[in-house]
């Protein structure tokens, strides 16, 4: 990686890079993994990764793994890096792109759980006055009126997704397209 | 009591044999008897019939209370059968026992007197000291007159012995002439018995002079008033498990092989024959060629008698070289083997060990006894092969593979193998037998390693230290960090099945390359518990 300063100690400890023999070692291992990539995309603001671990998105984004460390020459194997995706999505602290499927090709992180982000959209919501107002997608992810907020660049795929717990609370109604993808929403 | 010597036993159970004395028979759960006591702390353990000594190898504390019996001393020996509670005894009676009552000769002898002779001014000696109640008095040796003490008194010069010393110089082994220390039983260059030695022991000056302090033997105390003087000089061995027949026969043997080998030394040793006639010819050996047998009568019979002889005698040769070719190339294969065995012990800078005791199948009458003595030898065996590594850092461990590998081609050639099965059921015994010092211990549950105290631990921490210090490391370069010294104390599969262990118990984490796997410590995930 590019800033491996941002990046902590255990990032290049060599046992990091290969599947560990021990269950419960592996374990923690795993976690280290989800740890690093969660503070690499808060730091970088990316919301999106292949499955092999590059960020999508971002275009001056050197288009180098995360799994790849050149500086002490080690990768982790493929097997062991859709074993930790598994593993993040099942916490929730990934989604895959394609219909939230866990072994899709990219993934969106979530360095906040779903209902967490609802809540601070809700929390926009309140705080701007707009509520009883539609709302599109790409005013919530894009709008200046959201430039402060750390949802501000969310993917509006993602953002449709945060906003599905409000749904379900019956305080956010979805307008979609003849498609059927989200375009606008309305808070109550 | 003094016909009790110390013996050297091994930590692992096993008497210290001399150099050429050779073990024939042991015998298991033994008590000793002096004369009719009990000797308190003997009463349980094994007994070795050697072809010099009895010894006595106590089962609880071996390097303390054994004991062994010269087989020079014996006199005769008499077998008890088991009555009732009695235990079979073998009883020893001991040679010597007539000289006992001489007690008042014993201090003269060590004394020589000399006086001069009024009349003929000669300067007489005499053994002993000369007093006022010598009985007779001496007679000079020159002029034939008996002396008057009166007379005498003033020139008597009553000396020690100092000389004792010189007839000790006499004290040559008859087997290599070595000039022994006097006070010494056997050769200590080849372990022959001395006979001036045997003879020495028994003149008394050598009992007052020397006291073996390391034999401490508590006699039990008999109610019944014991005159020391009178005291029989026996003592006995009871079986407490066998009924001892066979000890006693063998016992028996080996006094008359002795008694037979003390009488070649004498006379005609070495001799093969004499005035043409073969000495120790065993006649019963001979070819059994006459035919007795004739179907046909007169000269043609005598004839095809005499080539059927010819022909079996031919054919009886020719079985014989075949056989006689057959056990040279053995014995140049065994050679073989035990001259590249040495020379590859030799690289590795150690010491060629020997067997200290021969350990064959046949001479126990079940399975278990000879595992007994097989542990011994097994235990005796590993705790020589740690020692060097003992003596640096103070632990061993090895696998039973290589050990078995190792004991087997070292030590049991030439009596027979041991299975596997055998050499781990002995290594199972090891605590039984009350030696601690190794012990038989599983690693990740499939590996049996034998292994001294606390070694396992240590080498958990000194492999944890040392993937510390270097960051990481693959199994080559432990093993060089390990080993540093030369000595292939740790081997490659043993540290193996510890890293193995260590991975799961979460200490060390991997890091596999195409180069291979490095170890390094784990200091990111700790393990809760």
């Amino acid at each position: 990686m590019s800033n491996q300063s941002e990046l902590p100690p255990i990032y290049s400890f060599p046992p990091l890079y290969t599947r560990q023999p021990n269950g419960l070692i592996r374990r923690q291992q795993i976690n280290s993994w989800i740890e690093i990539i969660l503070q690499y995309c808060i730091s970088q603001k990316c919301w999106r990764m292949t499955a092999e671990g590059m960020p999508v998105g971002e275009p001056d984004v050197t288009k180098q793994s995360i799994f790849n460390n050149s500086s002490i020459q080690r990768v982790v194997p493929q097997v062991f890096v859709d074993e930790i995706w598994s593993q993040m999505c099942e916490e929730g602290k990934a989604l895959g792109v394609q219909d939230g499927k866990r072994d899709s090709s990219q993934f969106y992180i979530l360095w906040r759980n779903l209902d967490s982000w609802a809540s601070l959209i809700l929390q926009w919501f309140e705080s701007s006055g707009s509520l009883n107002q539609v709302i599109t997608i790409y005013e919530l992810s894009q709008g200046d009126g959201t430039a402060d907020w750390e949802f501000h660049g969310m993917p509006e795929a993602l953002v449709a997704h945060c906003l599905k717990p409000l749904c379900q609370r019956n305080r956010a109604t979805l307008i979609k397209d003849e498609r059927g993808i989200a375009v606008a929403t309305k808070v109550v | 009591m003094d016909c009790w010597h110390f013996v050297e036993v091994a930590p692992s159970g096993q008497p210290i044999l001399r150099e050429g004395e050779k073990d024939i028979l042991i015998e298991q759960v033994v008590g000793l008897y002096n004369d009719k006591r009990k000797i308190l702390n003997c009463q349980k353990g094994r007994v070795f019939l050697t072809s010099q000594r009895i010894i006595y190898v106590d089962h609880l504390k071996p390097t303390k209370n054994s004991v062994c019996l010269e087989l020079d001393d014996i006199e005769s020996i008499e077998y008890s059968s088991k009555f009732l509670r009695r235990s079979a005894r073998l009883i020893l009676f001991l040679k010597g026992g007539s000289d006992r009552n001489g007690s008042f000769n014993r201090e003269v002898e060590t004394v020589t007197s000399s006086w001069s002779c009024p009349i003929c001014m000669v300067t007489n000696e005499m053994e002993g000291s000369l007093t006022e109640h010598t009985e007779p008095l001496p007679i000079c040796i020159n002029c034939g007159v008996p002396a008057d003490y009166e007379l005498i008194k003033s020139s008597i010069n009553i000396s020690k012995d100092v000389n004792e010393c010189q007839t000790g110089d006499e004290n040559s082994c008859p087997a290599c002439t070595f000039i022994n220390h006097p006070q010494i039983t056997n050769c200590e260059i080849c372990g022959t018995r001395l006979p001036t030695g045997m003879a020495q022991k028994r003149r008394p000056q050598s009992s007052r002079a020397f006291k073996d302090t390391r034999v401490q033997l508590e006699l039990e105390q008999t109610p019944a008033k014991v005159d020391p003087d009178r005291t029989a000089r026996f003592v006995q061995v009871s079986f407490r498990k066998s009924d001892g027949m066979l000890f006693t026969q063998a016992t028996a043997k080996s006094l008359e092989d002795l008694k037979k080998a003390g009488m070649s030394t004498l006379f005609n040793k070495n001799l093969v024959s004499v005035d043409g006639v073969p000495v120790n010819y065993d006649y019963s050996k001979e070819l059994p060629i006459l035919e007795t047998k004739l179907n046909k009568v007169g000269i043609a019979s005598l004839e095809s008698s005499r080539e059927n002889q010819l022909l079996k005698n031919d054919i009886l040769f020719n079985s014989a070289l075949t056989d006689l070719n057959k056990l040279m190339s053995l014995v140049n294969d065994i050679e073989a083997l035990y001259a590249g065995h040495k020379a590859k012990l030799i690289g590795e800078g150690k010491e060629l060990q020997k067997p200290l005791l021969i350990i064959d199948r046949e001479k126990f009458c079940n399975r278990s006894s000879f595992l007994d003595e097989i542990a011994r030898d097994i235990y005796g065996f590993a705790i020589s092969e740690f020692k060097d590594n003992e003596e640096r850092i103070g632990y061993g461990m090895i696998t039973l593979v290589d050990l078995y590998a190792m004991y087997n081609k070292s030590m049991r050639i030439g009596t027979g193998l041991i299975s596997p099965a055998e050499m781990r059921e002995a290594c199972e015994r090891f605590n039984e037998l009350n030696l601690q010092d190794l012990k038989l211990t599983r690693i990740n549950g499939r590996v049996l390693c034998l292994a001294s105290d606390h070694s396992l631990a240590f080498l958990r921490n000194k492999i944890l230290s040392v993937t510390e210090s270097n960051n990481g490391c693959d199994l080559l370069q432990l093993t060089q960090f390990l080993n540093q010294g030369g000595s292939n104390s740790w081997t490659i599969g043993i540290l193996t099945e510890v890293l193995q262990d260590l991975i799961e118990k979460g200490d060390l984490v991997t890091d596999e390359q195409i180069s291979g796997v490095y170890y390094h410590k784990n200091i990111y995930w700790p393990l809760q518990n």
